[in-house]
């Protein structure tokens, strides 16, 4: 079975996005504290850091709502 | 005056909304519904920011409904008040039942979470209500279709707030403590 180029290129570009969502969730994780502490005196970094994790669920969200289209077949190749 | 701060927080909050409310309203239609949508995921979002940050976040909500409603419906009054109203006045609901309660949005005690039990499904509701009870005055639906709406409202909103809300409460609200813009700061 042949996957589609425009399918292919797509889920290349979304799985690499999802990887980077999770490694940045995992270092936001372990740099809990500093980011907290340098926040505390930065708040630009506190609204940059809340904002930035409210995209990345949104993005994850959009994601799974193309699995889902394709899914159903309402997004054709 | 508006300040940079209030500014960014309603125009992240209205941007990140947006798209979301689009694909809301494409993925999951209400059937005889103009522009609605059955899982209204957006808001679980505008919910967080308004416990947050109080009006600016709701208004981010309220911007992004307009928008994407608009953009199906077109840009009319009936889409202003209906949509539009009802997803302003739905976070402020939750964030007077907050306020009432005596809560907080970081969900630690257990005060905390039967208010955000409550507060989701009381707003939504508020929400559905009004919605409809605006789409019914101005001819959009019929009376049986009333009860319809408003329970859809009612269960889609709620568990879309649930399922995108409660973790974003959870995982951020102890950084958002620090900031100045946090409505719950002591």
């Amino acid at each position: 079975m042949s996957i589609p180029y425009t399918l292919l290129f797509i889920s290349a570009v979304y799985a690499l996005t999802v990887v980077v969502v999770i490694l940045d969730f995992l270092q936001s994780r372990m740099l809990r504290e500093v980011i907290a502490r340098e926040a505390s005196s930065r708040s630009g970094l506190l609204y940059l850091h809340v904002f930035k994790l409210l995209a990345e669920a949104a993005i994850i969200w959009l994601i799974v709502a193309f699995v889902g289209q394709v899914w159903m077949g309402w997004i054709k190749f | 005056m508006v300040s940079v701060r209030q500014a960014a927080i309603t125009g992240v909050t209205a941007g990140l909304c947006l798209p979301l409310a689009l694909f809301a309203i494409i993925l999951v239609p209400i059937p005889g519904l103009p522009a609605a949508s059955g899982f209204w995921i957006p808001a679980g979002f505008y919910f967080a920011m308004t416990l947050w940050f109080g009006v600016w976040g709701a208004l981010g909500g309220h911007i992004a409904t307009v928008l994407a409603m608009g953009y199906f419906s077109g840009y009319t009054l009936q889409i202003w008040l209906d949509g539009g109203l009802g997803d302003l006045i739905a976070p402020l609901v939750a964030y007077a039942i907050f306020k009432a309660a005596g809560a907080r949005p970081d969900l630690k005690r257990r005060r905390d979470w039967v208010t955000w039990l409550i507060a989701v499904p009381v707003a939504s509701l508020v929400c559905g209500l009004w919605v409809h009870t605006v789409n019914l005055m101005f001819g959009v639906i019929t009376w049986p279709f009333w009860w319809v709406g408003v329970v859809t409202y009612l269960v889609g909103d709620s568990l879309a707030i649930f399922t995108v809300g409660t973790p974003l409460l959870k995982a951020l609200t102890d950084f958002v403590k620090q900031s100045p813009m946090y409505v719950w700061r002591e």
